[in-house]
């Protein structure tokens, strides 16, 4: 794969410096945003791969940059959180990110979470590209997703998320599971990111969110889809 | 201020009742104590009164007939008028005549007889049996007899009995409605305090946006302002310190975040430095990473501190929990020994923290005593003992409860350098394993090193 490239959006100078440098040596391209505004320029000049995004910026904030990033392009956003309370992580996760890491993380760390949103963009060669699952049907090679028959748009670790359920209707996931298949995580991984995007990918492709037709929640478990 | 507690201390509505109890038994006593005496006392007077005048009467219309021709004395007895239960008894001319058979002359007193007989008119109280009466006694001089009335009391018992009786049942009534009345204004009266209880056990739980409804009452509002006062300088001072907290964490993650990020382009290039270059680099390595540890567990500490309990319990199996921890590959070597009957152990709680207690007891374990044995786990009793043995050589008893302190590190610690350690480790675990309703000790593990055992509530089924 090409040399990826990096958009880091940070206020603070010396995180902007020597991000650039840690992922420059692991061979990213990196470009930098110190604040919101510029951020969007960056992204509207040239799409990154992935979106390093602080949440606390000067101007417009982490959340509303990210949620005026969703409304054109479905980069994969990576939130940096340096507050403990998790209000922040699920917030930012909600306005559209697909991954948080904490601050202060390992560069290893990063670059694992980097990967992982990379990955997502593509489809295993070993995994079907066409995909039934009741009313809903997915093209993976083409990225398109339509249910009862009328395209639906997904960001990436949505599509991800949504095929990972529809390769095996009926079967339950627990959440430990889907983190691990969607976002390489293993056991520590945070449930809360799948919840938050079962319930984007509701809002998307549920007629009534409420009371879901395809994406139903098993108690105690976790989720299925339903066909 | 002083208060010495009296040695049984009954509850205030419990009291409020017994209070009102004891004064409507001493007020319906009093009243029906006293108006039976009173009533008793005049009924007696009175019919001592009627019986006498009757007897003036009786005896001076005895006198005319007596003192007529043609005397016949049962004739006369008969034409007295009487109240009932009374008995009349003429002598005359030494014979006696009774108005009853049941009442003859040995009804009447001997000293009462005689002092009659003498010439004096005479009134005395006599006991016959269960009842007494009034016998009294007129002389008739001149017509060489005497008149005797004999009032039996028996009658005028009984209506005292009945008076009695309705008092008795209407002093009961009235306790009655004391008891009654006095847990109506207990509740009342403590319906208040009992509210205030209950919001303030819900703002211990963690509940801050508790409030108390305006109260009309002027005394009853003061305390509820009060209390709504307190729950507000609680709140904002709550909000202050998560602020706080919030910025401390900010203020200090982004600098770390810098340094650790510059360390790793400094470490991939370890090879190009100089030996004393790559000392100083491991060197910063290694206290960077003991920075971040003790900023991390500063602030998670400080927010276990704020947040008291668990925001959202989630059913957390313990046998995964154990196995899953012990995943990682630096616990390798540790062995897992789950008890049947801990297999379907289920704690609600929040799993990161407890993955987290864990963890930090497997870090303890290899920071101060050369690594974890074994983690073993069963349940008992609706609780779940979840044990951390090491290959250390024990925590002194002396030491046990420190240990779980703030930044105290055990001497046997200190003695072997205690690098690597925040000293808050162990504090944080008991935190969680307090914010989870359980709790924690150390003693000595069967295999010769320390046991860090906790104890945590199953979730109900």
């Amino acid at each position: 794969m090409a040399a990826a490239s990096v958009l880091i959006v940070d206020d603070d100078d010396g995180i902007r410096t020597s991000l650039r440098l840690a992922l420059e040596d692991h061979g990213y391209h990196v470009r930098e945003a110190a604040d919101g505004e510029s951020a969007l320029g960056e992204v509207k000049n040239q799409v990154p791969d992935v979106v390093i995004l602080d949440l606390m910026l000067p101007g417009m904030d982490g959340f509303e940059c990210c949620r005026q990033l969703r409304r054109t392009s479905d980069v994969p956003v990576l939130i940096v959180s340096a507050r403990g309370d998790s209000h922040d992580v699920v917030a930012g996760l909600e306005a559209g990110a697909d991954d948080y890491i904490r601050k202060p993380f390992d560069v290893p760390e990063l670059t694992a979470r980097v990967r992982a949103l990379r990955r997502r963009l593509r489809s295993a060669p070993d995994e079907p590209d066409l995909l039934q699952a009741g009313a809903i049907s997915i093209a993976a090679d083409r990225g398109e997703v339509t249910v009862a028959g009328k395209p639906v748009h997904l960001t990436k670790t949505e599509f991800r998320l949504l095929y990972e359920l529809a390769s095996h209707p009926g079967r339950v996931f627990t959440r430990e599971m889907l983190l691990e298949r969607v976002w390489d995580y293993g056991y520590f991984g945070d449930a809360r990111i799948v919840d938050v995007h079962i319930g984007r990918l509701r809002t998307k492709i549920e007629p009534d969110t409420a009371n879901p037709a395809h994406l139903v929640t098993v108690r105690g478990f976790g989720y299925k889809l339903q066909t | 201020m002083k208060v010495r507690l009296a040695p049984v201390r009954l509850r205030l509505s419990l009291r409020i009742t017994l209070a009102f109890a004891v004064g409507a038994l001493v007020l319906s006593a009093a009243v029906a104590v006293g108006s039976y005496l009173f009533t008793a006392r005049f009924l007696v007077g009175e019919q001592e009164r009627t019986t006498l005048h009757q007897t003036y009467v009786n005896a001076a219309i005895a006198r005319a007939r007596l003192s007529g021709p043609a005397v016949d004395v049962p004739a006369i007895l008969d034409a007295l008028t009487v109240a009932s239960s009374t008995n009349k008894i003429i002598y005359n001319d030494g014979r006696w005549y009774s108005s009853s058979l049941l009442v003859s002359r040995d009804a009447l007193p001997t000293d009462l007889r005689e002092a009659t007989l003498g010439g004096s008119t005479v009134r005395t109280w006599r006991q016959n049996g269960s009842s007494s009466q009034i016998v009294v006694g007129v002389p008739l001089p001149g017509v060489k007899s005497a008149y005797f009335q004999v009032f039996d009391e028996a009658p005028l018992r009984h209506t005292l009995d009945v008076l009695r009786n309705v008092l008795l049942a209407a002093a009961s009534a009235t306790t009655a409605a004391g008891v009654g009345l006095g847990w109506w204004a207990s509740r009342r009266l403590t319906a208040p305090l009992r509210a205030v209880a209950a919001a303030a056990e819900r703002l211990a739980s963690g509940n801050l946006e508790t409030h108390l409804p305006h109260e009309h009452d002027r005394e009853l509002g003061q305390l509820v302002d009060s209390f709504n006062a307190m729950v507000a300088a609680l709140r904002a001072r709550i909000q202050r310190d998560a602020r706080f907290a919030a910025d401390v964490s900010h203020e200090l993650r982004s600098p770390l975040t810098t340094l650790s990020t510059s360390l790793s382009v400094l470490r991939r290039r370890r090879s190009e430095l100089s030996p004393p270059g790559q000392d100083a680099l491991d060197l910063l390595v290694t206290e960077l990473a003991r920075f971040e540890r003790l900023v991390e567990d500063l602030l998670e500490i400080s927010r276990a501190d704020a947040a008291g309990g668990i925001a959202d319990p989630e059913p957390v199996r313990i046998s995964e929990l154990v196995l899953n921890v012990l995943e990682q590959p630096e616990y390798g070597d540790v062995a897992a020994n789950i008890d049947s009957s801990a297999f379907d152990a289920v704690v609600a709680g929040d799993k990161l923290r407890l993955q987290q207690v864990l963890r930090n007891l497997l870090e303890n374990a290899d920071t101060y005593a050369g690594g974890a044995t074994e983690i073993s786990a069963t349940a008992s009793n609706g609780c779940v003992l979840l044990c951390v043995d090491d290959a250390g050589p024990g925590v002194p008893p002396a030491e046990r409860e420190r240990i779980f302190d703030r930044f105290t590190r055990g001497r046997s610690a200190a003695r072997r350098g205690g690098r690597g350690g925040t000293g808050l480790g162990l504090a944080l675990v008991a935190e969680h394993v307090r914010a989870h309703g359980g709790r924690i000790w150390v003693t000595d593990a069967p295999s010769g090193g320390a046991r860090f055992a906790f104890e945590l509530p199953q979730a109900a089924r």
